[in-house]
């Protein structure tokens, strides 16, 4: 149900959980994703993410079925069109899951997904997962973005318990990574994620599995090979404490942000997968080095005033702006041209190099 | 693999209306009613258009149709303990800019059962209920046009008919009305400007156009028009409002295509009362450019052979490629589908002669695509996503893949032009490349 159960506390303008929750299941390559409502609400959402997708110049489009509600289901109860659609979703073997996401309008009408799911799941042998959705009725984009990761968890075997752990101990494979919840619509989705990898080949490290960036089913499942989480973002901190609640494997609740911030995220990923100092040790001074280089090509900066126009940026916390704008040589000065920063932290020191490549356009008045 | 079918598959018949013969659709292609009722009053420009729904509703309407949307943007309170104070609200401060106001429906208020017509009783407001869930963009355009014709004048003058030639002062340059501009279509602004330059060249100015002029030109329109894509017409609905049934309107004639172009002009002279309509200079470009297609046409056959071509597009777009294509390549039509109904229900099957079926889901067009050989798809941003490889042009909402910063026409003479460019661009650069 909504949060937002006060009138202090509603914001109208948060958008749907169908588009968000989308935006995670869509992404797990041989599972389908239903969305429980009229034709053109799959296209609407399916339309956005294209959109953005083809924005990002990604031209895998996702498949994205609908059950197709029509007015005899709104007014007879769409239960049995969505058992249905599930049947002939599975039909011929190609999905190992599927996901149905609710909309507002079936959960307005009062459809049971849960249940149809639950019992569609026993019928066919394959995990069916309801997301906790129903459009605007169920929050925010953000909200369905967090359901989806929980629903997509589900196909991670459950934990072991305390008996079983003993007889077969967990053994996660060291110096693997799980990634979790990335911004699928983000234009610097694949960037930012080869950013992180470089930073972890820095400790040998490689990645076990994306949830979900293009992802099988059996990927997920082999979620608790990994010694290390790591979260796109995170700011509520729900996706931090479900990600615990499934797994024991130590987490790191955000990329990192900035010049230092990339040197303390290469310390704490090293630190929480038990490697040798010796090995963070270089690690750091390899980074070190790199962000001295990437520095040298903006020499031409240096002894120029900036400001900040903080407006729209997604973190009040701003520290790391006047850190970067120092490492380079900038004079923070009121007077100085107003920088707009990106919507998105930029990450690592990959995206510190690109945000100062912008930073130079307005310096030098180009923009 | 699933079975997939959101409308008529029907690659012998036309599909007449929205059936289901199958649970499911993938990835289905065209917007829901709420997106057409919007397209149709937001190409209104003195009237505020109101999305009665949530953010993911307006969200989407909001970067589909290019014109401004207001929106209730609606929450869960509003939904256990009525939305009319937020309605109220809303038309409150949006009325401050329009002088008229329209307000369209979604899906969840419009189960809750709330009578808006009647919540809005003190406002001069126009009312539509399109939820998402009666159907597709057209079904949301069509009750759109429906419900201002209501709103449309009805006068003795007009039933009269010459007075309501609308003449450009005293000069007496008649007016004609362009039809089926349908913002949606990302060559809306293209053909508008063709159309209108069309009309300029026999000496006739524009009148009304539909769906984008002000309120008093949409519901005070000509007699006469022109179609930039009949799939969207809306004149002829107005116009009976307007004129009452005693008197006949003209249905806009298409201008897809240069046969249509050349016919739609010649009625236009018989049917005007004076004879002062010359179409002379339409008649030698419609000429001229025919030897120009032919002869691009006659250039790419001299190296390859005709192409096959699957067209995916709405229903008069489609004939209209699938007319060029066979006439200037000899090309063969290996599948073809259109995402909406015909514009003449009532026409008879066997007048389709491409075999148009109706098709909803990029699921069931890849499915039927990979196992057919085509040398060129026509269609939007979803058909070249699904077979990126493939030669293709794009006509059909919506087409993200490519820049669309200037405005292209389909219709006229200049459409007939850029749609032959665009596809032989598209065989040859493929073509070399292999």
């Amino acid at each position: 149900m909504n949060s937002k159960n006060s009138h202090k506390n509603i914001s109208r303008l948060e958008g749907c959980t169908v588009i968000g929750a989308l935006t995670v299941t869509s992404f797990v390559t041989d599972a389908a994703t239903i969305v429980h409502g009229p034709a053109g609400c799959a296209h609407q959402s399916a339309s956005m993410i294209q959109s953005a997708m083809l924005y990002n110049e990604c031209f895998n489009i996702p498949e994205i079925f609908t059950s197709d509600m029509s007015e005899e289901e709104i007014i007879f109860g769409g239960e049995e069109r969505l058992k249905e659609t599930i049947r002939e979703t599975v039909a011929g073997g190609r999905y190992r899951a599927v996901f149905v996401i609710g909309t507002c309008i079936s959960d307005t009408i009062g459809d049971d997904i849960e249940i149809v799911c639950k019992n569609a799941s026993a019928e066919y042998n394959i995990p069916i997962i309801p997301i906790d959705a129903s459009g605007f009725l169920g929050g925010s984009f953000e909200k369905g973005f967090i359901s989806a990761i929980r629903g997509i968890t589900e196909l991670i075997p459950p934990r072991s318990t305390e008996a079983e752990a003993q007889v077969t101990p967990a053994k996660p494979e060291p110096k693997t990574v799980n990634i979790i919840a990335e911004k699928n619509l983000e234009y610097e989705v694949d960037s930012n994620f080869a950013e992180i990898k470089r930073l972890l080949s820095l400790l040998g490290a490689e990645i076990n599995t994306r949830i979900a960036r293009r992802t099988t089913v059996a990927e997920i499942a082999r979620f608790k090979n990994a010694a290390l989480n790591i979260i796109r973002d995170d700011p509520t901190g729900a996706i931090s404490a479900h990600i615990k609640s499934v797994s024991d494997i130590p987490v790191i609740g955000a990329f990192p942000t900035g010049l230092s911030g990339t040197v303390e995220f290469l310390k704490d990923a090293g630190r929480l997968m038990n490697l040798d100092e010796a090995v963070i040790d270089a690690a750091v001074s390899s980074e070190l080095k790199n962000q001295e280089e990437m520095l040298k090509r903006f020499a031409d900066l240096k002894g120029k005033k900036v400001s900040f126009d903080l407006f729209g940026f997604q973190k009040s916390d701003s520290a790391f702006l006047d850190e970067i704008a120092e490492r380079a040589g900038l004079k923070i000065d009121i007077d100085g041209p107003a920088i707009m920063i990106p919507f998105y932290t930029p990450i690592g020191t990959a995206g510190v190099k690109q945000m100062l490549v912008q930073w130079r356009r307005f310096i030098n008045g180009r923009r | 693999m699933a079975e997939d079918n959101s409308r008529d598959t029907g690659n012998s018949t036309v599909p007449k209306k929205k059936g289901r013969q199958s649970a499911v659709c993938a990835n289905p292609l065209y917007p829901c009613a709420m997106t057409g009722a919007a397209s149709a009053l937001a190409g209104i420009s003195d009237m505020g258009v109101i999305i009665h729904g949530s953010s993911g509703c307006y969200y989407y309407a909001d970067m589909a149709v290019p014109d401004t949307l207001h929106s209730t943007f609606i929450v869960q309170d509003e939904v256990i303990f009525g939305s009319a104070d937020r309605l109220k609200e809303i038309v409150e401060s949006v009325s401050k800019l329009y002088n008229r106001i329209a307000v369209i429906n979604t899906c969840v208020p419009s189960v809750m059962g709330e009578d808006i017509k009647e919540i809005l009783a003190d406002y001069d407001t126009v009312c539509i209920d399109a939820p998402g869930f009666i159907g597709y963009f057209d079904e949301g355009w069509r009750l759109a046009v429906k419900e201002l014709a209501q709103y449309s004048a009805v006068s003795d003058s007009a039933k009269d008919g010459n007075e309501a030639i609308r003449a450009d002062g005293d000069n007496g340059v008649y007016q004609v009305n362009i039809d089926g501009v349908c913002s949606l279509d990302p060559f809306y602004k293209g053909n508008l400007n063709e159309a209108g330059r069309l009309l300029n060249l026999c000496g006739l100015k524009t009148a009304a156009v539909f769906c984008h002029d002000t309120y008093e030109g949409i519901t005070h329109p000509s007699p006469y028009s022109v179609s930039v894509n009949p799939d969207y017409n809306c004149a002829d609905i107005i116009n009976r409002h307007v004129y009452g049934d005693d008197r006949k309107s003209q249905s806009a004639c298409s201008l897809l295509g240069l046969d249509n172009v050349l016919k739609t002009f010649e009625e236009l002279s018989d049917n005007l009362p004076e004879t002062d309509v010359d179409i002379s200079k339409i008649e030698s470009e419609c000429e001229e450019t025919d030897e120009i297609l032919t002869k691009a046409g006659d250039r790419y056959l001299r190296r390859y052979d005709p192409p096959r071509v699957a067209v995916y597009s709405t229903y008069s777009y489609t004939e209209f490629a699938c007319g060029i294509l066979t006439e200037y390549l000899d090309a063969e039509i290996v599948h073809t589908a259109a995402r909406n109904n015909p514009p003449d229900q009532s026409s008879d099957v066997d007048e389709n002669s491409f075999n148009i079926g109706g098709i909803c889901s990029l699921h069931q067009i890849k499915d039927i695509l990979s196992e057919t050989e085509s040398d060129l798809i026509i269609g939007s941003s979803f058909e070249h996503a699904a077979f990126p490889d493939s030669a293709f042009a794009g006509l059909t909402f919506p087409i993200r893949h490519r820049k669309m910063l200037y405005d292209r026409p389909v219709a006229g003479i200049q459409g007939s032009l850029y749609l032959m460019d665009e596809v032989l661009e598209a065989l040859e650069n493929v073509a070399k490349n292999e």
